[in-house]
């Protein structure tokens, strides 16, 4: 499991953990990004990250990007 | 995707070409700002000139892009037209304002030309075909006509 | 006839507020940014022997209510008991919409899905099958276009079948896992017995939402003395996992019923992926950013200075036309110095300010204020601030009351705070004139540059103001940075200009008439006592002035100037108003200031410093009080305004001085 914020553009990785406390976890739930959610990566900017998951895009800095813990997919 | 090989490599060039007009639009207007004239009716606008010369960078970016990865650089190429023409748009209104403020307080020598000075019409009417081409090509690269059956 | 109260609910950004306006005919602006509807608003439609009264919630994308916006929406759901819910679902973005779906149909509401089919969903050819999505959530869909009015009447017609069943709802069940629903039940059935604490919520809903931790009721129930059985007793690891299952069931509920409806699904690589490649580049990034306000800025200036060129002329005009009547000089100090004056105030910053809001809403519409506010997240967190407070200083350039509203989709009360008291430092439109005038007036040819200098103060100031409160204030740091990007969108210029029209009458409204009322006060307190001559040291405004004169000192201004700042308080633009009055008339002003022999371009340059820091004006106020919510706050955000304002305008003068020859 890697943090989000290592990922590169256009990489495909599944949510396996998001780490810290709860409210981020909740914060990123409410959008949809959850454990075992799939994301594509649109954009990498230093750590931030902007992923989409299906239709929608989010933005995350680079705080939130490094709690998520993904696994790449080939 | 067959057919579209043949515009590709004109519009592909031609990013190369708005990357370099814009550069030497950018540059121009430093230096007339700078107080080095040519004698051209460019207008003398250090800011200005430098975001053309921003400009002329993400062309720049667009043809170092085109060289490996297709969509990367037909999205520089397009952004960055959109964005020259849209401030080409936004220099017209800056200067239709300076221009009526000019008249309406009833100066002598209201020039009309002025209105046409700003180096960004310049590069942006260069860029003009760049953008209709890119923005038909951005389209019909992104969507797969797999989508729908 | 028959009233039925019906509340409109649904995510940010999928059409709410565009299917509001087109139920009630109203034109509230509908913005392409998440949050733009903060609070409730309120709108009617006559239909046969039926009134509907339609409430438009904020958006909101669960009712766990982490946000001031989100907290309007659930309590609104939750306490107002309406006839009807009608939740609005993007077509493109079903999933995620129908999470919502699954948390309110536990509420037990009527409840009626308006199938958003937006422009994008028709670009995209999604299919999407109403009639399953209906027989699977057991609710009824009917198929939209909020953007024409297309299905409205169908909308209507549904709401009231509704509302007139008198059945009790039965929609499809969410399936938790065993575990939890036995909990459920268990507090469930403990809670039928105090059945009136809790208002309007079935036993079984509070009981789900104790269980996935709302810790707004499970206080108040603490604080009506009950234990609750399970949950009293539950570690916070264990209530963490109970809420992370009860959040993947309703997931699954939703992607199943996605599953279902949706007929088709989208290409690998989308235009709008290609675009925020470029717009939100790791380097081009904010320097495109600076650019296009840049050219804002440009446009702000020189598209509204035509304007401003006519109305000075107009006003010539009417002062002429007086001069050639025969009047009571009372009456015509009162017409000239008073009501002409006081409207001329509120005229000459009205171009500027509509210029102002309708590049932001143009801006905004286009999808990419959303995509700035992530360019500038890495910088603005660097500095102890929340990448979405950009937004909000951004719209205080043009007026820091809607500013201070926008801190709303702030989530942390820290952040909130902070930005709060760091937006009066953004120099709002109505600071303008009063530095056309000074600069004007002491530094000729180099106007433009004192003038740029003073926004760029008033932007560092803000910057080590947040670093000194982060600092040493609020220890934590910003909260993590996460935001819907809306799609992109090409701007309409009806409709920006319809959002301009109706934000600048807002604000004509608001500040025309504490405007137009502070000149007409400065008015009389430079008239009376009756018979001391207009504006002079023995009039009632001059013995104000020089009462408070000696505080301002050390500052160097004079009591007109001081008259200007205490006026000031009710808003900026009065300040030139009120020193055009003390210095005998608007026309004269310039001269007037220039032959002033206490006054210097230092001094000049030091109060233009003052004038930007010091307090924003009445109308801020009040709106700061209201987000702060307690006065502690709202008198720190206040003294620290004035206190940095004292402090800089004295550097200011001291160091200027070394630089600007007496």
């Amino acid at each position: 499991m890697v943090p989000l914020s290592l990922m590169k553009t256009g990489d495909k990785v599944v949510v396996r953990a998001i780490q810290g406390t709860g409210h981020l976890a909740k914060t990123l739930g409410q959008l949809g990004i959850i454990i075992g959610i799939e994301l594509t990566i649109i954009q990498k900017a230093k750590e931030s990250v902007i992923v989409r998951i299906g239709e929608s895009r989010y933005a995350l800095g680079a705080g939130a990007a490094s709690m998520v813990l993904v696994e790449p997919q080939i | 995707m067959s057919n579209t090989t043949y515009p590709h490599k004109y519009l592909y060039g031609w990013t190369g070409i708005v990357a370099l007009s814009t550069f030497i639009a950018g540059l121009l207007s430093i230096l007339e700002g700078a107080g080095i004239a040519f004698g051209l009716s460019i207008l003398p606008d250090i800011p200005g000139g430098c975001i053309l010369v921003l400009l002329s960078l993400i062309f720049g970016t667009a043809v170092l892009k085109g060289r490996s990865d297709r969509p990367g650089w037909i999205s520089f190429s397009y952004v960055a037209s959109l964005l020259l023409l849209a401030f080409a748009g936004c220099s017209i209104l800056v200067e239709g304002g300076n221009l009526l403020t000019a008249i309406m307080e009833g100066e002598e020598e209201v020039n009309l030309i002025s209105i046409l000075s700003p180096a960004f019409i310049w590069a942006g009417i260069i860029a003009i075909p760049l953008y209709i081409g890119v923005s038909k090509l951005m389209y019909k690269c992104s969507y797969r006509s797999d989508c729908c059956e | 006839m028959k009233d039925i109260r019906i509340l409109l609910a649904g995510n940010p950004n999928v059409g709410k507020t565009t299917l509001f306006n087109s139920l009630c005919g109203v034109h509230q602006h509908t913005g392409n940014y998440p949050g733009v509807t903060v609070e409730i608003k309120e709108g009617k439609r006559q239909i046969n022997d039926h009134s509907l009264f339609v409430s438009d919630l904020p958006g909101t994308y669960s009712l766990s209510a982490f946000t001031p916006d989100e907290q309007v929406a659930r309590d609104a759901l939750l306490t107002s008991n309406p006839d009807a819910v009608v939740q609005i679902v993007d077509a493109t973005n079903i999933e995620r919409n129908l999470f919502l779906t699954t948390q309110l149909m536990e509420i037990g509401l009527p409840m009626v899905i308006a199938l958003n089919m937006s422009d994008l969903a028709d670009e995209q050819k999604i299919t999407i099958d109403a009639e399953c999505l209906e027989k699977n959530l057991k609710i009824p869909v009917v198929r939209i276009v909020a953007r024409n009015g297309e299905g409205i009447e169908k909308l209507v017609d549904t709401i009231i079948r509704v509302t007139e069943k008198k059945t009790p709802v039965d929609y499809k069940k969410i399936e938790y896992p065993h575990s939890v629903t036995t909990h459920i039940a268990e507090i469930g059935n403990y809670l039928s017995s105090h059945v009136s604490l809790l208002g309007k919520l079935s036993p079984h809903y509070a009981a789900i939402r104790l269980m996935e931790g709302d810790e707004h009721l499970e206080k108040m129930l603490h604080d009506q003395g009950l234990v609750i059985p399970f949950i009293d007793k539950c570690d916070p690891a264990e209530r963490d996992g109970i809420a992370e299952d009860i959040l993947l069931a309703r997931y699954r509920t939703s992607e199943e019923v996605t599953t279902c409806a949706v007929k088709c699904s989208m290409g690998a690589v989308m235009p709008a992926d290609l675009i925020d490649q470029v717009l939100t580049h790791r380097l081009f990034g904010i320097p495109i950013f600076l650019s296009c306000m840049w050219f804002a800025f440009q446009i702000t200036f020189s598209a509204s200075n035509p304007f401003l060129v006519g109305i000075e002329y107009l006003f010539g005009i009417f002062t002429e036309m007086m001069n050639g009547v025969e009047m009571d000089p009372f009456i015509r100090s009162f017409l000239a110095d008073g009501v002409i004056g006081g409207v001329g105030s509120v005229l000459v910053f009205v171009p500027s300010i509509f210029v102002m809001f309708i590049l932001l809403s143009i801006l905004e519409d286009t999808g990419y204020l959303a995509r700035a506010a992530f360019v500038m997240d890495r910088f603005m967190h660097s500095v102890g601030l929340h990448g979405k407070s950009f937004i909000p200083f951004l719209i205080g350039f043009g007026c820091n009351v809607p500013a201070i509203m926008a801190t709303r989709t702030l989530q942390s009360k820290a952040d909130r705070i902070i930005t709060i008291i760091t937006i009066p430092f953004m120099s709002c439109a109505a600071r303008l004139p009063v530095y056309v005038l000074f600069a004007g007036v002491f530094f000729g040819a180099a106007a433009g540059n004192v003038i740029f200098f003073l926004y760029v103060l008033g932007i560092a100031v803000a910057i080590i103001s947040a670093m000194i409160f982060r600092r040493f204030v609020f220890r934590d740091e910003p909260s993590p940075f996460i935001m819907e990007l809306p799609p992109y969108r090409k701007p309409s210029g009806l409709a920006a200009a319809v959002h301009m029209w109706y934000k600048g009458k807002e604000y004509l409204k608001r500040a025309g008439i504490v405007i137009f009322g502070g000149v007409l006060v400065v008015w009389a307190l430079a008239t009376f006592p009756v018979g001391v001559e207009y504006g002079s040291v023995d009039s009632l405004a001059g013995i104000l002035g020089q009462v408070f004169q000696p505080l301002f000192a050390p500052l160097g201004f004079n009591w007109q100037l001081v008259v200007g700042l205490i006026f000031g308080f009710v808003a900026k633009e009065v300040v030139v108003g009120s020193l055009g009055t003390l210095y005998g008339g608007e026309e004269m002003l310039e001269s007037s200031l220039a032959a002033d022999p206490t006054l210097s371009p230092v001094i000049a340059l030091a109060y233009m410093v003052f004038v930007l820091l010091y307090f924003p004006c009445v109308a801020a106020f009040g709106v700061i009080r209201q987000e702060l919510g307690n006065w502690k706050w709202t008198c720190i955000a206040v003294g620290w305004g004035i206190l940095v304002a004292y402090i800089v305008a004295f550097i200011t003068l001291h160091v200027g001085s070394l630089f600007i020859g007496a």
